[in-house]
Protein backbone atom coordinates (compact mmCIF):
# COMPACT_ATOMS: atom_id res chain seq x y z
CA UNK A 1 0.00 0.00 0.00
CA UNK A 2 1.09 3.47 -1.01
CA UNK A 3 2.20 5.86 1.82
CA UNK A 4 4.26 8.68 0.33
CA UNK A 5 4.33 11.83 2.39
CA UNK A 6 3.52 13.17 -0.79
CA UNK A 7 1.09 11.52 -2.28
CA UNK A 8 -1.23 11.55 0.36
CA UNK A 9 -0.52 15.77 0.77
CA UNK A 10 -1.64 15.29 -3.23
CA UNK A 11 -4.79 13.28 -2.54
CA UNK A 12 -5.77 15.50 0.95
CA UNK A 13 -4.64 18.43 -1.37
CA UNK A 14 -7.41 17.40 -4.33
CA UNK A 15 -10.06 16.28 -1.52
CA UNK A 16 -9.85 19.86 -0.03
CA UNK A 17 -10.53 21.11 -3.59
CA UNK A 18 -13.17 18.67 -3.90
CA UNK A 19 -15.19 19.53 -0.71
CA UNK A 20 -15.11 23.30 -1.34
CA UNK A 21 -16.55 22.85 -5.31
CA UNK A 22 -18.94 21.12 -3.28
CA UNK A 23 -19.73 23.57 -0.68
CA UNK A 24 -23.11 24.44 -2.12
CA UNK A 25 -24.65 20.80 -1.35
CA UNK A 26 -26.58 19.82 1.44
CA UNK A 27 -23.81 18.39 3.84
CA UNK A 28 -25.02 14.77 3.43
CA UNK A 29 -24.67 14.39 0.13
CA UNK A 30 -21.34 15.91 -0.45
CA UNK A 31 -20.16 13.95 2.46
CA UNK A 32 -21.43 10.87 0.77
CA UNK A 33 -19.64 11.56 -2.67
CA UNK A 34 -16.44 12.74 -0.64
CA UNK A 35 -16.94 9.49 0.80
CA UNK A 36 -17.09 7.61 -2.09
CA UNK A 37 -14.01 9.63 -4.21
CA UNK A 38 -12.15 9.09 -0.68
CA UNK A 39 -12.83 5.08 -1.45
CA UNK A 40 -12.12 4.86 -5.23
CA UNK A 41 -8.72 6.91 -4.47
CA UNK A 42 -7.38 3.99 -2.15
CA UNK A 43 -9.05 0.93 -4.74
CA UNK A 44 -6.83 3.00 -7.27
CA UNK A 45 -3.85 3.27 -5.10
CA UNK A 46 -3.68 -0.09 -3.93
CA UNK A 47 -3.08 -1.06 -7.89
CA UNK A 48 -0.48 1.02 -7.80
CA UNK A 49 3.27 0.46 -6.50
CA UNK A 50 4.33 2.68 -3.30
CA UNK A 51 6.16 5.07 -5.01
CA UNK A 52 4.55 5.44 -8.42
CA UNK A 53 4.04 9.03 -8.04
CA UNK A 54 2.73 9.04 -11.77
CA UNK A 55 0.34 6.84 -11.17
CA UNK A 56 -0.95 8.49 -8.18
CA UNK A 57 -1.10 11.61 -10.11
CA UNK A 58 -3.00 9.90 -13.55
CA UNK A 59 -5.91 8.44 -11.11
CA UNK A 60 -6.09 12.07 -9.89
CA UNK A 61 -6.41 13.39 -13.20
CA UNK A 62 -8.35 10.44 -14.56
CA UNK A 63 -11.22 11.50 -11.73
CA UNK A 64 -11.59 14.82 -13.24
CA UNK A 65 -11.54 18.34 -12.07
CA UNK A 66 -14.09 19.08 -9.34
CA UNK A 67 -16.08 21.89 -11.26
CA UNK A 68 -16.85 18.65 -13.21
CA UNK A 69 -17.77 16.70 -10.61
CA UNK A 70 -19.63 19.80 -9.19
CA UNK A 71 -21.69 20.54 -12.49
CA UNK A 72 -22.69 16.80 -12.42
CA UNK A 73 -23.87 16.99 -9.01
CA UNK A 74 -26.23 19.45 -10.89
CA UNK A 75 -24.86 22.55 -9.54
CA UNK A 76 -23.90 25.56 -11.53
CA UNK A 77 -20.18 26.71 -11.89
CA UNK A 78 -18.39 28.12 -8.68
CA UNK A 79 -19.31 31.23 -7.76
CA UNK A 80 -16.70 33.84 -9.23
CA UNK A 81 -16.01 37.15 -7.56
CA UNK A 82 -17.34 39.90 -9.32
CA UNK A 83 -14.59 42.79 -9.63
CA UNK A 84 -16.65 44.85 -7.21
CA UNK A 85 -16.50 42.34 -4.81
CA UNK A 86 -12.56 43.40 -3.81
CA UNK A 87 -13.67 46.73 -2.80
CA UNK A 88 -16.46 45.38 0.19
CA UNK A 89 -14.14 44.72 2.87
CA UNK A 90 -12.57 48.22 2.92
CA UNK A 91 -15.68 50.51 2.11
CA UNK A 92 -17.21 48.58 4.83
CA UNK A 93 -14.35 49.41 7.14
CA UNK A 94 -13.83 53.11 5.88
CA UNK A 95 -16.36 53.87 3.91
CA UNK A 96 -18.30 55.78 6.30
CA UNK A 97 -15.76 58.47 6.56
CA UNK A 98 -16.92 59.26 2.99
CA UNK A 99 -20.00 60.49 4.30
CA UNK A 100 -21.63 57.17 5.43
CA UNK A 101 -22.47 56.78 1.99
CA UNK A 102 -19.46 54.74 1.24
CA UNK A 103 -20.78 52.17 4.05
CA UNK A 104 -23.79 51.92 2.56
CA UNK A 105 -21.92 50.92 -0.89
CA UNK A 106 -19.88 48.28 0.78
CA UNK A 107 -22.85 47.17 2.51
CA UNK A 108 -25.39 46.78 -0.76
CA UNK A 109 -22.32 45.18 -2.58
CA UNK A 110 -21.73 42.66 0.10
CA UNK A 111 -25.22 41.36 0.00
CA UNK A 112 -25.54 41.13 -3.74
CA UNK A 113 -21.98 39.09 -3.63
CA UNK A 114 -22.24 35.24 -4.63
CA UNK A 115 -18.58 34.90 -3.14
CA UNK A 116 -19.23 35.66 0.35
CA UNK A 117 -21.00 33.56 2.63
CA UNK A 118 -24.11 33.96 4.79
CA UNK A 119 -22.03 34.46 7.82
CA UNK A 120 -19.51 36.69 6.42
CA UNK A 121 -22.90 39.13 5.68
CA UNK A 122 -23.83 38.75 9.02
CA UNK A 123 -20.38 39.60 10.68
CA UNK A 124 -19.84 42.63 7.99
CA UNK A 125 -22.85 44.17 8.59
CA UNK A 126 -23.23 44.52 12.28
CA UNK A 127 -19.99 44.63 13.20
CA UNK A 128 -20.05 47.09 13.27
CA UNK A 129 -22.72 49.28 11.11
CA UNK A 130 -20.89 52.45 10.14
CA UNK A 131 -17.52 50.77 10.20
CA UNK A 132 -14.64 52.45 12.14
CA UNK A 133 -16.58 55.61 11.14
CA UNK A 134 -19.87 54.68 12.92
CA UNK A 135 -17.45 53.08 16.00
CA UNK A 136 -15.62 56.43 16.39
CA UNK A 137 -19.17 58.22 16.41
CA UNK A 138 -20.63 56.23 18.73
CA UNK A 139 -17.82 56.25 20.96
CA UNK A 140 -17.45 59.75 21.28
CA UNK A 141 -21.56 60.30 21.77
CA UNK A 142 -21.03 58.14 25.02
CA UNK A 143 -17.90 59.18 25.97
CA UNK A 144 -19.71 62.33 27.70
CA UNK A 145 -19.14 66.00 27.91
CA UNK A 146 -19.80 68.72 30.22
CA UNK A 147 -20.67 71.52 29.17
CA UNK A 148 -21.05 74.50 31.55
CA UNK A 149 -22.28 77.49 31.40
CA UNK A 150 -22.80 80.47 34.33
CA UNK A 151 -21.43 83.74 34.74
CA UNK A 152 -17.94 84.35 36.16
CA UNK A 153 -19.21 85.89 38.72
CA UNK A 154 -21.63 83.19 39.86
CA UNK A 155 -22.30 79.51 40.22
CA UNK A 156 -21.63 77.42 37.24
CA UNK A 157 -23.76 75.03 36.06
CA UNK A 158 -22.51 71.82 34.41
CA UNK A 159 -24.32 69.55 32.54
CA UNK A 160 -23.14 66.08 31.66
CA UNK A 161 -24.30 64.21 29.18
CA UNK A 162 -23.44 60.87 28.24
CA UNK A 163 -21.76 58.79 30.41
CA UNK A 164 -18.48 58.40 31.58
CA UNK A 165 -16.63 55.01 31.53
CA UNK A 166 -14.07 54.39 33.71
CA UNK A 167 -10.30 53.79 32.23
CA UNK A 168 -10.03 50.46 33.11
CA UNK A 169 -13.60 49.24 30.87
CA UNK A 170 -13.36 52.36 28.72
CA UNK A 171 -9.81 51.94 27.05
CA UNK A 172 -10.23 47.79 26.00
CA UNK A 173 -13.82 48.79 24.83
CA UNK A 174 -12.59 51.61 22.78
CA UNK A 175 -9.68 48.93 21.42
CA UNK A 176 -12.33 46.13 20.84
CA UNK A 177 -14.22 48.23 18.52
CA UNK A 178 -11.60 49.98 16.65
CA UNK A 179 -10.34 46.21 16.31
CA UNK A 180 -13.25 43.96 15.55
CA UNK A 181 -14.14 45.68 12.54
CA UNK A 182 -9.96 45.65 10.93
CA UNK A 183 -10.90 41.98 11.74
CA UNK A 184 -13.71 41.54 9.85
CA UNK A 185 -12.48 43.27 7.59
CA UNK A 186 -9.15 40.98 7.25
CA UNK A 187 -11.88 37.58 7.62
CA UNK A 188 -13.65 39.23 4.24
CA UNK A 189 -10.53 39.81 2.31
CA UNK A 190 -9.32 36.31 3.06
CA UNK A 191 -12.76 34.77 1.71
CA UNK A 192 -12.35 36.70 -1.23
CA UNK A 193 -8.00 35.22 -1.93
CA UNK A 194 -9.29 32.05 -1.42
CA UNK A 195 -12.15 32.15 -4.33
CA UNK A 196 -9.35 33.63 -6.34
CA UNK A 197 -7.24 30.21 -5.32
CA UNK A 198 -9.64 27.93 -5.65
CA UNK A 199 -12.81 29.65 -7.93
CA UNK B 1 -5.02 14.62 -32.15
CA UNK B 2 -8.01 14.89 -29.75
CA UNK B 3 -11.46 14.82 -31.65
CA UNK B 4 -13.66 17.75 -30.42
CA UNK B 5 -16.93 16.12 -29.59
CA UNK B 6 -19.92 18.04 -31.16
CA UNK B 7 -22.55 19.58 -28.66
CA UNK B 8 -25.26 16.89 -30.12
CA UNK B 9 -22.96 14.44 -28.94
CA UNK B 10 -22.26 15.19 -25.38
CA UNK B 11 -25.80 16.15 -24.89
CA UNK B 12 -27.13 12.60 -25.96
CA UNK B 13 -24.47 10.96 -23.59
CA UNK B 14 -25.24 12.82 -21.04
CA UNK B 15 -29.12 11.25 -21.71
CA UNK B 16 -27.73 8.24 -22.42
CA UNK B 17 -24.94 7.64 -19.81
CA UNK B 18 -27.29 7.18 -16.77
CA UNK B 19 -29.29 4.47 -18.49
CA UNK B 20 -25.95 3.18 -19.35
CA UNK B 21 -25.19 2.71 -15.52
CA UNK B 22 -28.58 0.31 -14.70
CA UNK B 23 -27.76 -1.73 -18.16
CA UNK B 24 -24.13 -2.64 -16.58
CA UNK B 25 -26.02 -3.45 -13.31
CA UNK B 26 -28.21 -5.27 -14.99
CA UNK B 27 -26.32 -8.69 -14.78
CA UNK B 28 -25.42 -8.26 -11.30
CA UNK B 29 -23.92 -5.79 -8.86
CA UNK B 30 -21.03 -3.63 -8.87
CA UNK B 31 -18.39 -1.05 -7.31
CA UNK B 32 -18.20 2.38 -7.55
CA UNK B 33 -14.43 2.41 -9.04
CA UNK B 34 -15.53 -0.76 -11.94
CA UNK B 35 -18.34 1.19 -13.09
CA UNK B 36 -16.08 4.60 -13.44
CA UNK B 37 -13.55 2.51 -15.11
CA UNK B 38 -15.82 1.22 -17.15
CA UNK B 39 -17.76 4.19 -18.41
CA UNK B 40 -14.60 6.14 -18.71
CA UNK B 41 -13.00 3.02 -21.12
CA UNK B 42 -16.08 3.70 -23.06
CA UNK B 43 -15.88 7.64 -23.32
CA UNK B 44 -19.25 7.98 -22.00
CA UNK B 45 -18.04 9.85 -18.90
CA UNK B 46 -15.84 13.01 -18.54
CA UNK B 47 -14.19 12.32 -15.57
CA UNK B 48 -14.27 9.48 -13.08
CA UNK B 49 -15.08 11.34 -10.55
CA UNK B 50 -18.30 12.07 -11.99
CA UNK B 51 -19.73 9.10 -11.79
CA UNK B 52 -20.48 9.33 -7.92
CA UNK B 53 -22.96 12.13 -8.39
CA UNK B 54 -24.60 10.69 -10.76
CA UNK B 55 -24.94 7.38 -8.65
CA UNK B 56 -26.49 9.28 -5.60
CA UNK B 57 -28.92 10.75 -7.96
CA UNK B 58 -29.79 7.03 -9.33
CA UNK B 59 -30.31 6.39 -5.69
CA UNK B 60 -32.51 8.94 -4.54
CA UNK B 61 -34.71 8.03 -7.63
CA UNK B 62 -34.72 4.69 -6.21
CA UNK B 63 -33.08 2.97 -9.38
CA UNK B 64 -30.37 1.88 -7.90
CA UNK B 65 -29.59 0.54 -4.35
CA UNK B 66 -26.49 -0.25 -2.32
CA UNK B 67 -24.55 -2.98 -0.44
CA UNK B 68 -22.05 -2.89 1.90
CA UNK B 69 -19.61 -6.17 1.08
CA UNK B 70 -16.08 -7.31 2.29
CA UNK B 71 -13.40 -6.81 0.44
CA UNK B 72 -9.98 -8.94 0.98
CA UNK B 73 -7.87 -5.53 -0.57
CA UNK B 74 -8.86 -3.21 2.24
CA UNK B 75 -11.70 -1.59 4.01
CA UNK B 76 -15.49 -2.89 3.19
CA UNK B 77 -16.66 -1.78 -0.53
CA UNK B 78 -19.82 -0.29 -1.80
CA UNK B 79 -21.26 -2.13 -3.84
CA UNK B 80 -24.34 -1.19 -6.29
CA UNK B 81 -27.73 -3.02 -7.13
CA UNK B 82 -30.39 -2.57 -9.36
CA UNK B 83 -33.87 -2.25 -7.99
CA UNK B 84 -37.14 -3.04 -9.52
CA UNK B 85 -38.10 0.48 -10.60
CA UNK B 86 -34.51 0.05 -11.93
CA UNK B 87 -35.40 -2.79 -14.21
CA UNK B 88 -38.45 -1.38 -15.10
CA UNK B 89 -36.37 2.06 -16.34
CA UNK B 90 -33.57 0.05 -18.41
CA UNK B 91 -36.26 -1.75 -20.02
CA UNK B 92 -38.35 1.38 -21.03
CA UNK B 93 -35.31 3.10 -22.07
CA UNK B 94 -33.76 0.30 -24.55
CA UNK B 95 -37.25 -0.25 -26.11
CA UNK B 96 -37.13 3.66 -26.99
CA UNK B 97 -33.48 3.80 -27.68
CA UNK B 98 -33.89 1.51 -30.00
CA UNK B 99 -36.85 3.02 -31.77
CA UNK B 100 -34.94 6.69 -31.51
CA UNK B 101 -31.17 4.97 -33.31
CA UNK B 102 -33.66 3.53 -35.60
CA UNK B 103 -34.73 6.63 -36.61
CA UNK B 104 -32.11 8.88 -36.47
CA UNK B 105 -30.06 5.56 -38.76
CA UNK B 106 -32.90 6.18 -41.18
CA UNK B 107 -32.48 9.85 -41.99
CA UNK B 108 -28.89 9.82 -41.74
CA UNK B 109 -28.49 6.80 -44.57
CA UNK B 110 -31.25 8.73 -46.50
CA UNK B 111 -29.34 11.91 -46.38
CA UNK B 112 -25.97 9.79 -47.27
CA UNK B 113 -28.18 8.52 -50.48
CA UNK B 114 -29.25 11.91 -51.50
CA UNK B 115 -25.49 13.04 -51.42
CA UNK B 116 -24.56 10.78 -54.07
Amino acid sequence: MANSTAGEQRIQQYLKQLRRALADLPESRRHSIVEEITAHIQTGRNLLAPDDEAGLAQLLEDLGDPETIRHEAGLGPSPKPSRFDAWVPWLLLLGGFAFAIGWVVGLVLLWRSTVFRLRDKLLGTFIWPGGLFGALVVMGLSAGSSSCSGLSAGPTQCVTTGFHLPPAIGLPVLVLSMVLPVLVAVMLSRRLARHEMWG
Amino acid sequence: MVEEIAPAITQLRRGAVDRCVLALLHHGERYGFDLAKTLAAAHLIAGEGTIYPLLARLRREGLVDTRWRESEQGPPRRYYVLTASGEAALAQFRSQWDRFKQSVDTILSEDDTHGE
